[in-house]
C-alpha cells in the first residue's frame, strides 16, 4: 500500500491598493483536501456576489456526505457521478447555475459572473483534481520547478490557439486582460477539469490574476521554493503583488502535498 | 403526450450597447418585430454571455469601454465559424469605420439613429440567410445571400458585400444576379 496523501494549507486575499472592494474569494476546506478562488467582476460591485456565491456552493456540495450508493446499475452510475473529477465538475457546474439564476433574479447583479480555480485532492484515490474557468490559474512546484496547470481563458490565448494572432502580435494585443470564459452568464460555459498524480512534498497555488498581471513566474517559483510556512508563502506572494502596485485584488492559496 | 418545445419561442437577439438608454430603446424595436432580447452592456460582458448559447443574431455598438465592437465582432467570428449574423449599429459613419466592420466580418451596418424600416430590413436579410444557413438547401441559401449582398451594395457597403461573391460563385458562378453582383464590386 502507499502513503495515504494530504493537503496543508495557506492563503491570503487583499483588496489591493487600487480597488476600493475585494471581489476575490477563497475556499479551504482541510477536512475535504479543497481549495478555491474565485475572481468575481460585474456592475455595481455584484462581482463579489458571483464569487462569494460560487465558494458558497462549492462548500456545500463539499461539506455534504456523499449520498449511499443505490444498488444496480443506477447506482453505480451515481457513485461515478459523485466521486473522481465528475464530482469537482457538477459542483462548479451547480455554481454556474447558481450565479446565473441569481443574477436573473436579481437587477441589481446584472452580468455579474467570476472566474474560478479549484483543487480537490481525492483522499484514496491519489488523484488531484483541477477544475478552471477564466484567468485565475493553478501552478504546481514540484523538485524546484513552476508549472502552470491551467491556461488562461483569454481573449489573447485564444486567438493565438486560433491561428488569428501570431506571437510576434501578441506582444503588442491591446486586450490582454479579457476573458472569455466566467461563471454566471452562460448555462453553456465550458468548464476545463483535469486530473493529476499528487507527490508528496507538491506544493499547489491557487491565485486570482491580481498576483500574475504584476509578479512573474520566476518570483512565485522563488516564494514557493523558499517561505517558511504555507501562510507566510500566501502573503509573500501577496506582498509582492500589492509591492509591484496591488492594481488589483490579490489572492493565494498554497497548498502542500504530505503522507 | 409531451408538448412540442419552443415552437412559438421568439428568436432571441444579443444587443451590445453600453448606453442604458439607447440598449433600451433597440430592445423596444426588435422585441416589437418579435425578437426576444437580451442585453450586454460591452464587449467582454457580450462574449461571456454568447459562451456556447449562440443567440440568432447580435446587434453590435462600436465604441464601448473594455472592449469595443469592432474587436468583439472579430472575436464571436473566429470562435463561431458557423453563421453567427453581426450586424453594427453605430454612430460612426465614416469610411474608415465601415472599412474596419468589413474587415473584422461584420454582416451589416447602419447608423444611428435607428430607422424602424431600416433595421427591420437587415435583421430580415440577416436572419432569413441565417435559417438558409441551418437549412443547408442550396436554391434558399443563393438567394439569402445574393438578397443580402445587393442590398450591401445598394447601401453603399462595397466591402461588406465582397465576402460574399466567392460563396455565392462556388454556388452557382453563372447565376445572372451573381454575374451583375460580380461586376457591381468590380470583380
Amino acid at each position: 500500500m502507499g502513503e495515504r496523501l494530504h493537503l496543508r494549507f495557506g492563503a491570503t486575499s487583499h483588496v489591493g491598493r487600487v480597488r476600493e472592494h475585494n471581489e476575490d474569494a477563497y475556499l479551504v476546506l482541510p477536512e475535504s483536501y479543497l481549495a478555491v478562488v474565485a475572481d468575481g467582476m460585474g456592475g455595481h460591485n455584484a462581482g463579489d456576489v458571483a464569487s462569494q456565491l460560487t465558494i458558497e456552493t462549492l462548500e456545500a456540495e463539499f461539506n455534504d456526505e456523499l449520498p449511499p450508493p443505490s444498488r444496480g446499475w443506477r447506482g453505480l452510475f451515481r457513485r461515478r457521478a459523485t466521486n473522481g473529477s465528475g464530482r469537482l465538475l457538477e459542483a462548479v457546474r451547480h455554481a454556474n447555475r447558481v450565479v446565473l439564476e441569481t443574477a436573473q433574479q436579481r437587477p441589481e447583479c446584472r452580468g455579474m459572473g467570476t472566474t474560478i480555480v479549484a483543487a480537490w485532492l481525492e483522499a484514496g484515490a491519489e488523484r488531484l483534481h483541477v477544475a478552471h474557468v477564466g484567468d485565475s490559474r493553478v501552478y504546481r512546484l514540484r523538485g524546484g520547478e513552476l508549472t502552470a496547470l491551467t491556461e488562461d481563458h483569454s481573449l489573447l490565448n485564444e486567438y493565438l490557439r486560433l491561428g488569428e494572432l501570431t506571437p510576434a502580435q501578441a506582444k503588442h494585443f491591446p486586450y490582454k486582460n479579457i476573458i472569455v470564459r466566467a461563471l454566471g452568464l452562460s448555462p453553456g460555459v465550458q468548464i476545463d477539469v483535469d486530473s493529476t498524480v499528487p507527490l508528496r512534498g507538491d506544493m499547489y497555488l491557487l491565485c486570482s490574476d491580481g498576483l500574475t498581471d504584476l509578479v512573474d513566474d520566476a518570483k512565485i517559483r522563488v516564494q514557493l521554493a523558499t517561505a517558511s510556512d504555507l501562510d507566510a508563502a500566501a502573503d509573500a506572494l501577496v506582498e509582492l503583488a500589492l509591492g509591484a502596485g496591488g492594481l488589483d485584488n490579490v489572492t493565494a492559496v498554497v497548498a502542500e502535498v504530505e503522507a | 403526450m409531451s408538448e412540442p418545445q419552443d415552437v412559438d419561442a421568439p428568436e432571441r437577439v444579443l444587443v451590445v450597447e453600453d448606453d442604458p438608454d439607447t440598449a433600451l430603446l433597440v430592445q423596444r424595436r426588435l422585441e416589437r418585430l418579435g425578437f426576444s432580447v437580451q442585453w450586454a452592456s460591452h464587449g467582454q460582458e457580450a462574449i461571456l454571455l454568447t459562451q456556447n448559447h449562440l443567440p440568432g443574431l447580435v446587434v453590435m455598438d462600436v465604441m464601448m469601454p473594455r472592449l469595443d465592437g469592432f474587436e468583439t465582432t472579430r472575436y464571436l467570428k473566429v470562435r463561431y465559424p458557423g453563421y453567427l449574423p453581426v450586424m453594427i449599429l453605430t454612430a460612426l459613419d465614416d469610411g474608415d469605420s465601415i472599412a474596419r466592420a468589413g474587415t473584422v466580418g461584420a454582416d451589416y451596418y447602419l447608423t444611428k439613429p435607428i430607422r424602424q424600416a431600416e433595421l427591420k430590413e437587415a435583421v430580415d436579410l440577416l436572419c432569413a440567410l441565417r435559417k438558409a444557413e441551418d437549412a443547408g438547401v442550396e436554391a434558399e441559401l443563393l438567394e439569402a445571400r445574393l438578397a443580402l449582398a445587393e442590398r450591401l451594395c445598394d447601401r453603399g457597403l462595397p466591402s461588406l458585400a465582397r465576402p460574399h461573391l466567392e460563396r455565392l460563385r462556388a454556388l452557382d458562378a453563372d447565376a445572372p444576379r451573381v454575374v451583375a453582383l460580380a461586376k457591381r464590386l468590380g470583380g
